[in-house]
């Protein structure tokens, strides 16, 4: 072995220590359910399925294309999806971005309900009781909202509800961003 | 309590574990090898939900709509390549319990080796220096 002085031989182990501790440290802030998607930089999957306001109109991967928009995943049964219903009023509201939504696994009937008593931020809905619209778009909670651009491809995914400071400080500002790139 | 109560209650206990075998659901196959495919396959992929299970234990609602998609695919004839790109395709290398071995993770799977070699090294050449302190 190389003849190294005396102090470095005591500091070694503590430099890798801290290293150690680091990396375990970073390891500790990653939230597990947080899954990043598969689906940036990809179009939207096709799919073709009622919409939830009338059975006998339909809506397609088509209709969410053309301009930015959110697309939110969203469920009666869904606790979080609650709470972030106020800040999809807010957003709808604005006038911003349009924001769609897909009923995930839910009654038609509850789903209207919710919608006419807590106000409906959504200009269409897409109905998929089944859950396969959302198979085909990797839907594994609510809620979910993707960020979608003007060619129909997926740009960014949120996990969980949105809060007023996200939709402020980190979505906006990227549909902003995204309406900037050219059309192609 | 004498010995016999306590034998009794630990029995009593492990009874209860064999409900674990009658947990999935009752998937009927055309054959011996479509079967064997769907304990194969449900085993190697995870639960997003409940993380730490297959999908073939999880109760949670995706967990049995993954099962019942994976089943359709299996009667059709897919191949277990394609089930498992149609999943990974749609939920990314997370839903693996074995992450894949590429580029990105070559570090992952190689790293335990390599600081095992790292440890056989280290411990040879202090060895070997304690060897010579002795000799002199």
């Amino acid at each position: 072995m190389m003849k190294w002085p005396g102090y470095f031989k005591l500091i070694l182990p503590v430099i890798v220590f801290g290293l150690l501790v680091y990396f375990l440290w970073q390891g500790l802030q990653y939230n597990p359910h947080i899954i990043p998607s598969p689906f940036i930089g990809k179009r939207i999957p096709d799919f073709k399925s009622q919409t939830l306001a009338n059975p006998n109109h339909s809506i397609s991967n088509n209709d969410l294309s053309g301009k930015v928009i959110l697309l939110n995943v969203f469920a009666t049964w869904c606790y979080a999806c609650r709470a972030e219903h106020s800040v999809l009023m807010d957003i709808h509201n604005s006038g911003e971005v349009a924001v769609y939504g897909l009923n995930y696994k839910d009654k038609r009937t509850l789903a209207k309900q919710v919608l006419k008593k807590y106000g409906n931020p959504y200009n269409k809905v897409i109905y998929d009781p089944s859950g396969k619209v959302g198979i085909n778009l990797g839907v594994y909670g609510t809620p979910e909202t993707f960020i979608i651009d003007r060619r129909g491809i997926i740009r960014y995914k949120y996990i969980g509800p949105i809060s007023p400071n996200e939709w402020q400080d980190d979505i906006l500002p990227k549909v902003k961003q995204l309406r900037e790139e050219a059309a192609v | 309590m004498n010995r016999f109560v306590i034998y009794l209650i630990f029995i009593l206990i492990l009874l209860t574990c064999i409900g674990n075998v009658f947990a999935s659901d009752k998937y009927l196959f055309q054959s011996k090898q479509q079967a064997n495919q769907f304990f194969e396959l449900t085993h190697e992929f995870r639960c997003l939900v409940c993380q730490n299970e297959t999908i073939e234990a999880s109760y949670a609602p995706l967990a049995v709509d993954l099962r019942n998609q994976i089943y359709k695919m299996i009667l059709q004839g897919k191949s277990s390549s394609t089930i498992k790109s149609y999943l990974v395709s749609r939920y990314g290398d997370f839903i693996l319990f074995k992450p894949p071995f590429n580029r990105i993770t070559f570090f992952l799977w190689v790293s335990p080796i390599l600081f095992l070699f790292i440890g056989f090294l280290f411990v040879y050449f202090l060895n070997r220096r304690e060897h010579k302190l002795l000799q002199h």
